[in-house]
């Protein structure tokens, strides 16, 4: 499984519960491709937000963000670095 | 000679001695096909036929045929012909009766002599294939259904000439026509036909019988009747009127009797009134009857044999009371008793007798798991809510219950009353545990009525599968001797003239006491027949006694006091005083309390009821019907367990609305017990009720009435019942029913895709809503063509994915929209299903839509799929020109994989067209494509590069492509490509002469379940398993 990054951006500032629920109501096409949801960082602006995934690829994160309506700039595979100790 | 016999169950003989079948189900059923469709099948065939297994089912297949070999093949003689790719049956100088039918009468049944026609009769044992329809194996079933109608339909032909051609002589006619009534149940002519002959051949009592059934029938169907039978009846009553003075003609009333008759339970001479004397106790006559029964069950008990006897006899002749005889006999040893009672009206009721005869065990001797087990049946017993239920499970259970008893308290006795009402569910669990029993010492014993019992086929094929078995003795019961019936009628009226009892009764025990009973206050002018007789006492009873009796007789053969007083508007004191004088005057009887307050009752004999019931006028009937099915639909406890009951009371109330929906709850109800048989009667009744109804709550109640008929069992003509499904999910849409629009697309869609596996409906269902909930109409269409898209993707659910784009299609011209999502998916679907002409035009429409929109997404995913089924058709110079189009698409599209993508298929259209140059592209957009991590479509760019590198021999190339393919097809789980990438990698090693390699790909391809995958994947897949087998028998012929 790979770390899915998807940055939005949107031109009005949006209520973090309404992108919720948009893909909330999601839920199941997600899971049929396998997809599940990490974090989500929302900016204070509420214009930008980047969502992390966990998911066999980011096609399939395209695909599913797609279908939800949910709008993003870009969709990349990631790898994490952790600061070592 | 080799003799195959298909019409019954299976038999195979060799000069003329039968040979042993082999145990499996599924080699019958193949040999039965090769034998009868006579041509040769290819092997693929035979084992999606009956072998939808994951595990090697040509290696199942290949075992069956050894099976069918030993059974068939001679020396020097094979019959069973095979080679790599097909099978088939040589039935050359081997007689087959179906086909010796079909021969014989190859110019007509018209033009065949009577002697023939006689012969043919005679070769249908039971109906085509009897207990070999695999339902779970859709192929199989369909065919065997299809062929089961066909040979009815002739059977019924040619016994229909005979009964005519025969008709001068009765008594010759007469087993053909009975046999017609039982093959064709509901044809009233055949019926009409068989009460005339019986009366012409001096059997007015028989056709009484016959009338009565046919009668019940057909007002139980709610079918209209053409008169006919009522016409044979009357114009033979002046006849019998006379017939009845020398004989006990049972001339009941005109009018067609009740539905709901009960048993002749508790015909027992202590129970009838005795206007002098103490009642009679003893069991008058039938003492060598009496004997074999006492001996069967010692010999049970001793020999640890299990029996089961079967008592028949006339109505009233006495078989309730030597059942009860021997249940008596039973108890006294200390043994166990289960002895259960078949209604007429029970047939919605599946296990009805079973049910009756479990819960009067002590509930001590059901243990923890058995109850768990029998839950379906006893809900009572369940201890775990969430336990898994079979009916196998369930059959296994009662069988352990009893070999238990067997085990702690033997002998076990199962007695089951007027089994010619038995339902099919209860048949078929009598016929698996007398079979599971017969090394136990357990006596079944049963009792039914010889004139009704043809009636019910599945009771029937169990009593010839017992006498198969060896495993049944039969007993009939004949009328008492002069002697006996002057002691019976002794006992209970000792003034009485015995001689002319015995006259006016012929023997008939509940006719000589009835008769008795009259002659003690009438002396001239006795009524002639036993109704008259019944309805000469019931006159003569106090008003509310009489009230009570008619309540009665419409509640049923049995009610409880307590429902009584429910239903009616009589008083408690009235009612115990009122139940107590017809006690007294043996009218009724009690019959344990049953766990009820005030105990339960049943009329002394069922023909006591019709009388009472024939009585009452027709709206009053109704009447009385309507409170009955009102109060029982408004129960606080009403439950599924009472539907049929409802939808029996609420149709003879003529309320079609309430008893359609009683047929939808006692339907689920059956399918939830395992009673298919039981829930697919519900359900065709249920529907001729829904019917009457109006719009829009007659398409509603249609469309659920039809999922549970599909369910029950699968539809015969697919094509058919997909069109009226589609109609009645049409109409219900136009009424604005989403809900159940939304059924029918549903069912219908799993016609077409899960082949009648109705068991995730309702999670299915649940997923369409969670898309569609809270958006306004356009968006629902949207949202659940888009849903539907991604399923067609992932080639997951796809019966799903067809039933919503379905209702979002039907919707879509209602909410004046058009998503391209629509015919982009279904052109997946169809190209899945392996209809590419249609996906083409499909999306070539979802292009002009997407266009239309100006909507670049969806017309880039709609010319991506077009270039990638021409490059499928392999018509690579349309594919070239689509894919420059798709590059240009593709770059105007900023984010994603669909820019590479759109190069990597135009690459590939110009590599396939053998342009060295585009292989360095290739190169760049797979390269692209991993980047872009689209790791399903660098899976099919991968093995379709493999394909065209090992057509242009480099097979080393395509091997790592195909290698890469699989393990990304393999991360996302997709059933195609992986199919795919092993048939590339099968032939790249088979290039580099890597036997081992091939093998492996090969085995992975056999153990892939190729269910789940594309048309076109499965025919390469079948390519290359038949391409294998060709190259290995030749090198088997070099080795040899």
């Amino acid at each position: 499984m790979e770390h899915v990054v998807v940055e939005r951006v949107f031109d009005e500032p949006v209520d973090f519960d309404e992108v919720q629920a948009l893909e909330d109501r999601n839920a199941w096409c997600l899971e049929l491709h396998r997809i599940r949801f990490l974090r989500t960082y929302f900016s204070s602006d509420r214009r930008r937000m980047i969502c992390v995934y966990e998911a066999p690829d980011a096609e399939s994160v395209r695909l599913a963000n797609r279908q939800a309506g949910m709008p993003f700039e870009r969709v990349w595979t990631a790898s994490i670095h952790e600061p070592s100790e | 000679m080799l003799t195959l016999r298909f019409l019954g169950e299976i038999e195979v003989a060799r000069g003329g001695e039968g040979l042993v079948l082999p145990p499996s189900k599924k080699t019958r059923a193949l040999l039965a096909y090769l034998v009868v469709t006579g041509r040769p099948h290819r092997r693929e065939r035979l084992c999606s036929l009956l072998w939808d297994i994951p595990d090697d089912p040509r290696g199942a297949l290949r075992w069956s045929l050894s099976k069918l070999r030993a059974l068939v093949d001679e020396p020097g003689e094979h019959r069973i012909v095979a080679d790599r790719e097909t099978v088939a049956f040589d039935g050359a100088e081997a007689h087959v009766d179906l086909l010796a039918i079909g021969t014989q009468l190859a110019e007509g049944v018209e033009a065949a002599s009577t002697q023939e026609l006689e012969e043919s009769a005679r070769a249908f044992r039971g109906e085509f294939l009897e207990g070999l329809e695999l339902t779970h194996f859709h192929d199989f079933y369909a065919w065997c259904v299809a062929e089961r109608e066909e040979a009815r339909i002739l059977h019924v032909k040619i016994l229909d000439t005979l009964v005519e051609r025969l008709s001068p002589q009765p008594e010759d006619a007469l087993p053909h026509a009975r046999t017609l009534v039982h093959v064709d149940p509901f044809n009233e002519s055949a019926r009409a036909t068989l009460v005339r002959l019986l009366a012409a051949a001096g059997r007015p009592r028989e056709a009484e019988q016959q009338y009565q059934a046919g009668s019940r029938l057909f007002e139980e169907l709610g079918s209209e009747s053409s008169g006919e039978l009522l016409d044979a009846w009357q114009s033979l009553r002046e006849p019998s009127a006379t017939a009845s003075r020398r004989g006990p003609a049972v001339t009941a009333a005109a009018a067609p009797m009740a539905p709901h008759a009960p048993g002749d339970a508790g015909l027992e001479p202590d129970r009838l009134d005795a206007p002098a004397g103490a009642p009679p106790t003893a069991l008058v006559g039938r003492h060598a009857e009496r004997a074999r029964l006492i001996a069967a069950l010692s010999e049970a008990e001793a020999r640890r044999r299990g029996r089961v006897i079967l008592l028949t006899g006339e109505p009233g002749v006495g078989k309730t009371r030597l059942l009860a005889e021997l249940i008596a006999a039973a108890r006294q040893r200390g043994g166990t008793v289960l002895d259960g009672c078949a209604y007429e009206a029970e047939s919605g009721r599946p296990y009805g007798p079973w049910i009756d005869a479990l819960r009067r065990l002590p509930p001590v001797s059901v243990g923890e798991t058995i109850g768990t087990d029998l839950a379906p049946l006893l809900p009572e017993l369940a201890k775990e809510t969430k336990a898994q239920h079979s009916r196998d499970r369930l059959f296994g259970a009662v069988v352990d219950l009893i070999a238990a008893r067997a085990h702690s308290a033997a002998p076990v006795l199962l007695a089951l009353d007027d089994v010619q009402w038995c339902d099919d569910a209860s048949a078929e669990l009598l016929h698996y545990v007398a079979r599971m029993n017969r090394h136990r010492p357990v006596l079944v014993a049963l009792a039914a009525r010889d004139g009704e019992l043809p009636d019910n086929a599945p009771m029937l094929r169990v009593l010839r599968g017992l006498r198969r078995d060896r495993l049944l003795d039969e007993l009939s019961l004949g009328p008492l001797s002069r002697d006996e019936t002057e002691q019976l009628v002794q006992e209970v009226a000792p003034n009485v003239d015995g001689d002319r009892v015995f006259a006016e009764s012929a023997g008939n025990p509940l006719f000589a006491l009835e008769v008795a009973r009259s002659l003690t206050y009438r002396h001239d002018d006795v009524p002639q027949t036993l109704s008259e007789l019944v309805r000469d006492r019931i006159d003569r009873l106090p008003p509310t006694a009489g009230d009570v009796l008619r309540w009665g007789a419409v509640l049923g053969q049995t009610f409880s006091a307590r429902r009584l007083t429910e239903m009616t508007p009589i008083d408690l004191d009235g009612l115990m005083s009122a139940l107590e004088t017809l006690e007294r005057h043996a009218l009724l009887s009690e019959v344990g309390n049953g766990g009820e307050p005030g105990g339960t009752y049943a009329f002394a004999h069922d023909l006591v009821r019709r009388v009472v019931y024939a009585e009452l006028s027709e709206p009053r009937r109704r009447l009385m019907h309507w409170r009955i099915a009102k109060a029982l639909h408004d129960l606080e406890d009403a439950d599924e367990d009472i539907a049929a009951d409802i939808a029996h009371h609420a149709a003879l109330a003529g309320e079609a609305s309430m008893a359609a929906r009683a047929c939808v709850s006692a339907g689920h109800r059956c399918l939830r017990v395992f009673a298919n048989t039981e829930a697919y009667a519900l359900a065709r009744r249920g529907m001729r009720y829904a019917e009457q109804l109006c719009e829009p709550e007659r398409v509603k109640l249609l469309l659920e009435l039809t999922q549970i008929s599909f369910a029950a069992r699968r539809p015969p003509r697919l094509g058919e019942a997909a069109r009226t499904i589609e109609d009645l999910a049409e109409r219900a849409l136009d009424h604005g029913c989403l809900e159940h629009a939304r059924l029918g697309f549903h069912v219908l869609s799993y016609l077409r895709w899960e082949r009648g596996d109705w068991s995730d409906a309702q999670r299915h269902t649940m997923r369409a809503e969670l898309v569609s909930r809270s958006a306004d109409e356009k968006e629902q269409v949207v949202a659940m063509a888009e849903a539907a898209r991604c399923l067609a993707v992932l080639e997951r659910d796809l019966g799903q994915a067809e039933a919503l784009l379905l209702e979002a299609g039907a919707l879509s011209e209602r909410a004046g929209v058009e998503p391209v999502a629509i015919p982009d998916a279904m052109g997946m679907l169809r190209l899945h299903q392996g209809q590419p002409e249609e996906a083409a035009e499909l999306f070539q429409h979802a292009r002009t839509l997407a266009r239309r929109d100006g909507d670049r997404m969806g017309e880039f995913q709609a010319l991506e799929h077009l270039v990638m089924l021409e490059l499928q058709r392999e018509r690579c110079a349309d594919a070239c020109a689509l894919s420059e189009e798709l590059v240009t698409i593709g770059d105007k599209l900023r984010e994603g994989s669909e820019a590479p993508f759109a190069r990597a298929l135009s690459a590939l259209s110009h590599y396939a067209m053998g342009e060295e140059e585009a292989r360095a592209n290739l190169e760049q957009a797979l390269e692209a494509l991993e980047h872009a991590d689209a790791k399903h479509r660098l899976a099919y760019a991968l093995t379709r590069a493999a394909d065209i590198d090992l057509r242009r021999g480099n097979a080393e190339l395509a091997r790592t492509r195909a290698a890469e393919a699989l393990d990304v097809a393999g991360l996302l789980g997709r059933p195609s490509e992986i199919a795919l990438a092993h048939v590339a990698l099968a032939r790249a090693a088979s290039a580099l002469s890597d036997h081992e390699g091939v093998k492996r790909h090969l085995d992975e391809l056999g153990h892939e379940r190729l269910g789940g995958v594309s048309a076109h994947v499965r025919r390469a897949v079948e390519t290359l398993l038949a391409e294998d087998g060709a190259v290995r028998s030749k090198r088997e012929v070099r080795g040899a």
